[in-house]
């Protein structure tokens, strides 16, 4: 045998674990093939945090108090906009300049994006060297290029590389309080792991006192009932129930798909005349109203989607009962400008854009808010969202809120119609925090395994709530409770007291708890993951270190930034199995957002969406023996003095199974030995990599590498000429090769080597056939074998069949058995 | 205080326009504005109409009031007038007219001459204010902000920064004043 490798570097196409195939990388959703111009910009692994290797970018970092207008932000609530992955190669093309005809073709319906990539003649995204982006869908036949794509002949296979992820990250303003209050919009691409600031909004809250915002959600919803034609700035619907629904002046509409990440061109209702009409301007505007008049006409029946935004704050106020609960109505993506758009208060008019206090009563007593949380939306005249009152620190109320329901009377901005019902006070234990606290969700295990419930956190305790159990006057709201226990105990580390919110992390069916980050050597200025239960069973699942390195731009370039606490309170939220975690500071110091895929992690990577990294088939043709498997990977981040060390990955491998995904995974162990694994003609290895850590620096993997004995003399021995016989039929070869340990059974094999049959098979452990014999001195002398290793040059093995035929011209092959 | 004029533009807006009275008001207040001829359909704050959206744009007072000031040398905004006196506080350290604040003067020091409040007052008082200007109601549920004054709270980006070693959660009570989150987060 020879000892031969085959290689694979993560470069060429990748599949989605949904269209898995066995030519192609495969990745979980969280999981990311990167290229770039240098040889370690080329990689694979969860999506990727830190720094590149040229230390001139960042991945899964802002800087919210560094911006051009610096708004500290905390409390992030995720939109995820846009979710697309895959290929799409149904049809064919044909290609002038930007335009692009398709024959057979139906992206729109398939749900290609704007932003996706075109490439041609091939079907096949591994064979396309040059991609095009995507300008704009008019139609199921027709796209529009970014750049010209020159002439290309009708009927050419083409392949879109869908892959198009975007998240809308809303972040609430934690600058001293004020009577305004601003929300800032970034932007983070999943796929390049870049947060891209588009700007802010300021609330003018219809009362002027202080406002300190302690909960937020921005709430995006699309509506899509019916058709519409236009005339002008006139949109007739059919099917529409604009007025009964109760959408606003400012949201913004687009026409020819219900898919937003399809809509090239937006434009913006200025006014709602019915359920079946309303007029659009072209231009957005701080009032929704007095812009450029649309001047557009679609023919009726055409698809349309209207993009409800909303964003809901609480608030406590300098004057306590000027507090509670806040929408500014009528939002839209180009509202969050750099110089930031002024949203008015309201007055007394309705489903305009504008800033409404939804409060519970002529005098607020939701006046000690701790925080929001956001239910489902039921139809689009109830979603509820709950607003925890402390009206003592240990002795919460929940109020409800519909804050879709028809205003009613409203005075100076003011209605208290959307209030629903207060519980009564329950006394819990530890302190209600009041740091955006509050998560409704539904887990799938523990107590509250299938029941939508409130999730909050006091210092010291998690509790839940479920929804059913929110009504009025209630006093027994609580279901049950979490103690804090950090991981392995208290004995392991100290409780800390100081939690301040919990969230649910989505993809993994697990709670994420963080604290305020404060206190001396008593605290553990952890944060955890978790599993929900009731028996005082310490957290799962420590991540996070206050490690006081400060992430602010004007840091050595040598650092990685990562999150940690730094005396700061953490606010989380997680979407999609990516957790957004803000240190929510007001300098520069101590405020940054990061994007960690806490979902990828490898206890939960084969869950329902499988977050691992599968190489192709890799050829292992004529193995005889699997050795090893070298993986090559980025061990740390940053510049040489303040590097930080990635986090630890797993490898797996499989011989059988691979062209239908069908065949089972065995763990290797860090020493690589795949001594174990049954030789075939091919092997893949997959890799699970740990997300929720130290450092929470996902692992970047460049390469794998297996090293395998092939089917001629083993690596270890040469054939020695001078110590055989042909004579007396003796083979001998000379041990060339340490083992590094006992020599393994051994297999000998005689061919006639004009026909090829096999003549002798031998081993040498129960040898049946002939004689293994053993020489130390350079075949001077020879005893009896051995399975001790190589321990000079002078040592030699042979082996003297008992019998062969004569007058045949043999071909001895000596391997591992 | 900033000085607000019925029909005056709102800022950023081609049709909006303030229906509110005439009148001297608080930077926050919030001021009644409509399309022309028509009902109020939004309020703003009294310092967006006179300034613009660049009164949202800064953290800091001080940042604030020297955007203010240089457009407008006489503003009466409280940040602006902030801004005045912490340079005319400057200046007259500059020339030696002013003793750092909790200075110890050298023996042989020049006693430092009064720095000149008046001037300070006097432009205070450059606008005086009609009474039925101030009680022109803009909301009537609208409290005066003495209790929290927000430049008060407003941390100083110069102040040194320190690590919260002591566990802090922001607590409101009911009935009690609320607490800046920002205030305990910051380090």
């Amino acid at each position: 045998m020879a000892l031969r490798a085959v290689e694979h570097i993560f470069t060429g196409a990748t599949a989605p674990y949904t269209n898995y195939d066995s030519t192609k990388t495969t990745v979980g959703d969280l999981i990311k093939q990167y290229t770039g111009v240098g040889v370690k910009d080329k990689y694979a692994g969860p999506v990727r945090v830190g720094r590149d290797d040229g230390l001139t970018a960042f991945y899964g970092l802002a800087r919210p108090n560094e911006t051009a207008t610096a708004v500290p932000g905390m409390y992030p609530h995720v939109v995820t906009w846009a979710n697309k992955h895959g290929y799409y190669s149904t049809g064919t093309v044909a290609v002038s300049g930007t335009a692009v005809t398709g024959s057979g073709t139906s992206w729109l319906l398939d749900g290609v994006p704007i932003g996706a990539r075109i490439g041609f003649g091939s079907t096949d995204a591994a064979n396309i060297t040059t991609w095009h982006t995507i300008l704009a869908i008019p139609s199921a036949t027709s796209l529009t290029l970014q750049i010209s794509a020159g002439t290309i002949a009708s009927g050419t296979a083409f392949v879109i590389d869908k892959n198009y992820e975007i998240d809308w990250v809303f972040l609430a303003d934690n600058a001293a309080a004020a009577a305004t209050r601003r929300i800032t919009l970034f932007e983070y691409n999943r796929n390049d792991s870049i947060f891209t600031w588009k700007g802010f909004i300021t609330q003018t809250y219809p009362v002027a006192t202080t406002h300190t915002i302690v909960g937020m959600r921005a709430v995006y919803a699309n509506y899509i009932t019916g058709t519409v034609g236009v005339a002008t700035a006139t949109v007739t619907g059919s099917g529409t129930t604009w007025n009964a629904d109760r959408i606003n002046i400012g949201s913004r509409i687009g026409f020819g798909s219900t898919d937003p990440t399809q809509i090239a061109t937006w434009y913006y209702i200025n006014a709602t005349g019915s359920d079946t009409s309303i007029t659009i301007q072209t231009t957005i505007t701080a009032s929704g109203t007095g812009g450029v008049a649309a001047n557009i006409n679609i023919a009726g029946g055409t698809p349309y989607v209207i993009e409800d935004l909303r964003i809901l704050t609480s608030t406590v106020n300098a004057t306590v009962t000027n507090g509670g609960l806040f929408v500014s109505a009528g939002m839209a993506y180009g509202d969050f400008t750099t110089n930031g758009t002024t949203i008015a208060a309201a007055t007394t008019v309705d489903r305009v854009k504008a800033c409404y206090w939804l409060a519970d009563a002529a005098v607020v007593t939701n006046d000690a808010a701790s925080g929001l949380a956001l239910d489902d939306r039921d139809s689009w005249t109830q979603q509820f969202c709950y607003v925890i009152e402390r009206q003592s620190p240990t002795t919460p109320a929940i109020y409800r809120y519909n804050f879709r329901v028809a205003l009613g009377t409203i005075t100076a901005g003011r209605t208290t119609a959307a209030f629903s019902l207060a519980t009564g006070v329950q006394t819990v234990t530890g302190n209600v925090s009041q740091t955006n606290n509050g998560r409704v969700g539904t887990l799938n295990h523990g107590p509250g395994s299938g029941v939508k419930s409130l999730y909050f956190a006091t210092t010291n305790r998690i509790y839940r709530v479920a929804i059913s159990a929110i009504t009025s006057a209630s006093t027994t709201f609580v279901s049950d409770i979490m103690v804090e226990i950090p991981t392995g105990g208290t004995s392991t580390f100290n409780a800390s007291a100081v939690l301040t919110s919990v969230e649910i992390a989505d993809q993994i069916d697990r709670l994420i708890v963080t604290g305020t980050g404060g206190g001396g050597v008593t605290t553990t200025n952890r944060a955890f993951v978790t599993q929900y239960n009731t028996s005082s069973t310490p957290f799962d699942l420590p991540f996070l270190i206050d490690h006081r390195q400060l992430d602010q731009s004007s840091a050595s370039n040598d650092s990685c930034p990562t999150p940690s606490p730094q005396g700061a309170i953490l606010t989380v939220w997680s979407a999609a199995g990516l957790t957004y975690i803000v240190r929510s500071g007001t300098t520069s110091l101590t405020n940054q957002m990061y994007a960690i895929p806490l979902g990828a992690d490898w206890d939960f990577a084969g869950g329902s969406v499988k977050q691992r990294l599968i190489t192709p088939s890799l050829g292992t043709a004529d193995a005889t023996k699997l050795k090893r498997v070298t993986v090559s990977a980025e061990s740390q981040l940053g510049g040489p003095t303040l590097a930080l060390p990635t986090e630890p990955y797993r490898v797996y491998y499989r011989t059988a199974g691979i062209s239908d995904d069908s065949g089972s995974w065995t763990l290797v162990s860090d020493t690589g030995d795949l001594s174990a694994a049954a030789a075939s003609t091919a092997v893949q290895f997959m890799f699970e990599f740990r997300t929720i850590g130290t450092f929470c620096l996902p692992a970047r993997i460049f390469s794998v590498s297996c090293l395998y004995e092939d089917t001629t003399t083993d690596s270890h021995y040469q054939p020695s000429v001078a110590n055989s016989n042909i004579t007396t039929s003796i083979f001998a070869w000379r041990f060339s090769t340490a083992f590094g340990g006992t020599v393994p059974t051994l297999r000998v094999r005689l061919y006639n080597a004009v026909t090829g049959g096999l003549l002798l098979d031998d081993v040498s452990s129960t040898p049946l056939l002939g004689v293994w014999e053993k020489s130390t001195n350079d075949g001077s002398s020879w005893g009896a074998y051995n399975t001790t290793d190589l321990s000079g040059s002078a040592t030699y093995i042979r082996y003297t069949p008992t019998s062969l035929g004569s007058g045949i011209k043999v071909r001895a092959l000596l391997t591992q058995n | 205080m900033v000085p607000i004029k019925k029909g005056q533009k709102v800022p950023e807006s081609n049709i909006l326009f303030v229906v509110a009275e005439n009148g001297e008001y608080a930077d926050t207040d919030l001021i009644l504005c409509g399309e022309e001829g028509g009902e109020a359909s939004g309020m703003y704050s009294a310092q967006y109409i006179q300034y613009g959206p660049m009164v949202y744009q800064f953290n800091l007072p001080e940042e604030l009031g020297a955007a203010i000031v240089a457009i407008d040398k006489d503003s009466t905004h409280d940040a602006a007038i902030l801004y005045q006196e912490d340079e005319a506080r400057k200046i007259s350290r500059q020339k030696g007219t002013l003793l750092p604040e909790n200075g110890v003067p050298a023996p042989d020091a020049l006693v430092p001459e009064a720095v000149d409040e008046s001037k300070r007052v006097e432009r205070r008082k450059a606008k005086p204010i009609q009474e039925e200007q101030i009680k022109a109601p803009v909301l009537e549920e609208v409290p005066l902000p003495i209790e929290n004054p927000p430049l008060e709270q407003t941390p100083s980006a110069l102040e040194p920064m320190e690590s919260t070693e002591v566990p802090l959660t922001p607590e409101t009570q009911r009935g009690a004043r609320a607490i800046d989150v920002s205030a305990t987060t910051q380090e």
